[in-house]
């Protein structure tokens, strides 16, 4: 039975984002593993981390520099291989790099819950490579953490059903408790909250 | 336009040459194949026969995880399309090579076609339905077959440059159908020696057909309604026919169990037959665009636009042997099926949506 979080982080912006939610969660007793994709240049180091008050990665996929489609490809088969061994409860996505998009397409190839903070974002302008890993983590998220009615409103337009969409503001206390409360459903077996195991 | 048109498995390629002709008239295409499933020994033949020109560019990308497969495939793609810099780049249905190739042009910022666009089985527990949304999210043409399909989109937002064209096998279908009206077109399946209306063509491939309990179920039917006069010609999935050895049962010698044919060949068996069984959606239209009695081996299927109505010549029978033999007395009788079929091989005709005109119309 799987317990854990899976939190992926690709470039450091992702780190300070999911520092407050990983403290957060920590102070409510949730096993959480962090899995760094380890693009190039964006090594997480000792006071990097001692900063933001949390552990450093339990895990460095290492993926290195190189095009879209090769951080990408490698970070997919990295954290397939990661989560067929040691499968997580839910899979939390925060920004918008390869790292997100490659965990995004992972974890519904496997059936694994994922959860997008800051979902619902757009530019409307696909010649920004961010554009389309925000869409598809959006597309094949199971929960998606909102910081404005305009995410919200964009999130509801492309189909994505209501009860996956929690406005939260950017607070890490609030994404924290809607994870517990959905895993809690989850384990309940709600069908409201957790039908999908896309 | 110079486009890039990408394929991987079987079904893409069928697709591929259904499309190309129309895609040629108008435009520079550059073919390249994933090989997704890629078949050495049958790969030449089955070029041949769909008229399909060689691929410009072959990757040799098959096996491995899900996140293997498409990951090599995102990184030999990415590279392949910068070099071949098409204006857009075309992609079918649903398979890890439509997901990869419609991820690396989009990154690359290049325009994505996505022929057979807005299916959905809304199962997201299958990764075909998770290649088909984010393809058809990606992409700035939505080319989809159907009203359904249309209204899937519209449910996700999706409304701008998406084009009800129709299917584009039905053109195929068409095209091919002129060249199978002879009963010699029937020379190289079998060993030969089949003759028009005296055979009934079966068809298995479905994962859930090869569950012990359906195996059994469907090898009973196919028994029940082969007869030393009609035999059944079973063109049998590689997979299928390992779990039918498997399970150590065989049909009776009433039914001739033969490799899958290339789609010539399995267009002129279905004009050809008395009647055709099958748990294939695609082989259910064809015959319904043959006009040939069709008995469906499931309990549901999504083509009901086949089964409904006084004029249906498609029945669901599932795996009931006593359905089948019912729907194929009265469908089919061995008196009149031979004449039957032999009308249907000189005088039918397949009327098209013109969906591969509309798809190379539109690109522009």
């Amino acid at each position: 039975m799987p317990h854990h979080l899976a939190h992926v982080i690709g470039a450091r912006p992702d780190l300070i984002k999911a520092a407050p939610v990983i403290r957060a969660l920590r102070e409510r007793g949730v096993p959480q593993q962090i899995v760094h994709t380890g693009p190039h240049d964006e090594g997480m180091s000792d006071a990097f981390s001692r900063d933001l008050e949390i552990p450093q990665p339990d895990v460095n996929l290492d993926v290195g520099s190189g095009t879209h489609g090769e951080q990408t490809a490698a970070a997919m088969v990295g954290l397939e291989r990661e989560w067929v061994a040691d499968p997580p409860a839910l899979v939390v996505i925060f920004g918008d790099g390869n790292s997100a998009l490659a965990a995004s397409l992972v974890a519904a190839k496997l059936r694994l819950p994922s959860a997008h903070v800051e979902a619902g974002l757009r530019s409307f302008d696909r010649s920004v490579a961010e554009e389309v890993d925000r869409m598809v983590s959006d597309l094949l998220a199971d929960l998606l953490f909102t910081t404005s009615p305009e995410a919200e409103g964009q999130l509801l337009a492309t189909g994505v059903p209501a009860d996956r969409v929690r406005s939260v503001g950017p607070a890490g206390e609030r994404i924290a408790d809607e994870i517990v409360d959905w895993l809690a459903a989850r384990k309940a077996g709600d069908p409201g909250t957790a039908g999908s195991a896309a | 336009m110079r486009l890039a048109n990408v394929v991987g498995t079987r079904p893409q390629l069928i697709k591929a040459a259904a499309l190309q002709p129309a895609l040629r008239q108008r435009h520079d295409e550059v073919f390249i194949d994933t090989g997704q499933h890629w078949d050495e020994a049958m790969a030449g033949t089955f070029f041949r026969e769909l008229g399909l020109r060689p691929p410009d560019k072959i990757l040799g990308i098959g096996g491995g995880t899900s996140a293997e497969q498409t990951g090599r495939m995102l990184v030999a793609l990415e590279r392949t399309l910068r070099a071949v810099a098409p204006d857009a780049v075309v992609v079918y249905g649903d398979t890890n090579s439509t997901l990869a190739a419609a991820l690396a042009a989009a990154k690359l910022n290049l325009p994505v076609a996505h022929v057979e666009a807005g299916l959905r089985s809304f199962d997201r527990r299958m990764p075909e339905e998770i290649n088909r949304i984010v393809t058809d999210h990606l992409a700035r043409w939505c080319f989809a077959p159907t009203e359904a399909a249309v209204a899937n989109l519209a449910a996700e937002g999706l409304t701008t440059e998406v084009h009800l064209v129709g299917d584009v096998m039905r053109d195929l279908a068409a095209r091919t159908l002129t060249e199978v009206r002879k009963a010699s077109a029937l020379a190289g399946i079998a060993g030969g020696g089949l003759r028009t209306g005296e055979f009934v063509f079966a068809t298995v491939h479905r994962a859930e057909n090869r569950a012990p309990d359906a195996i059994r179920g469907w090898v009973g039917l196919l028994d029940a309604v082969a007869r030393a006069d009609r035999p059944v010609v079973l063109a049998l999935h590689p997979g299928t026919r390992e779990a039918m050895d498997a399970l150590g049962v065989a049909p009776s010698s009433n039914v001739f169990v033969v490799e899958p044919l290339g789609y010539r060949s399995s267009l002129a068996a279905q004009l050809h037959a008395a009647a055709v069984l099958t748990d294939s959606g695609g082989v259910q239209r064809e015959a319904a665009w043959l006009g040939t009695p069709c008995l469906v081996l499931r309990g549901s299927t999504e083509w009901v636009e086949t089964t409904e109505g006084d004029s249906a010549s498609s029945v669901l029978v599932g795996l009931d042997s006593g359905k089948a033999r019912d729907a194929l007395d009265r469908l089919a009788p061995p008196d009149r099926a031979p004449a039957e079929a032999a009308r249907r091989a000189r005088e039918q005709s397949i009327e098209t949506d013109g969906a591969t005109e509309s798809i190379a119309r539109l690109l522009a």
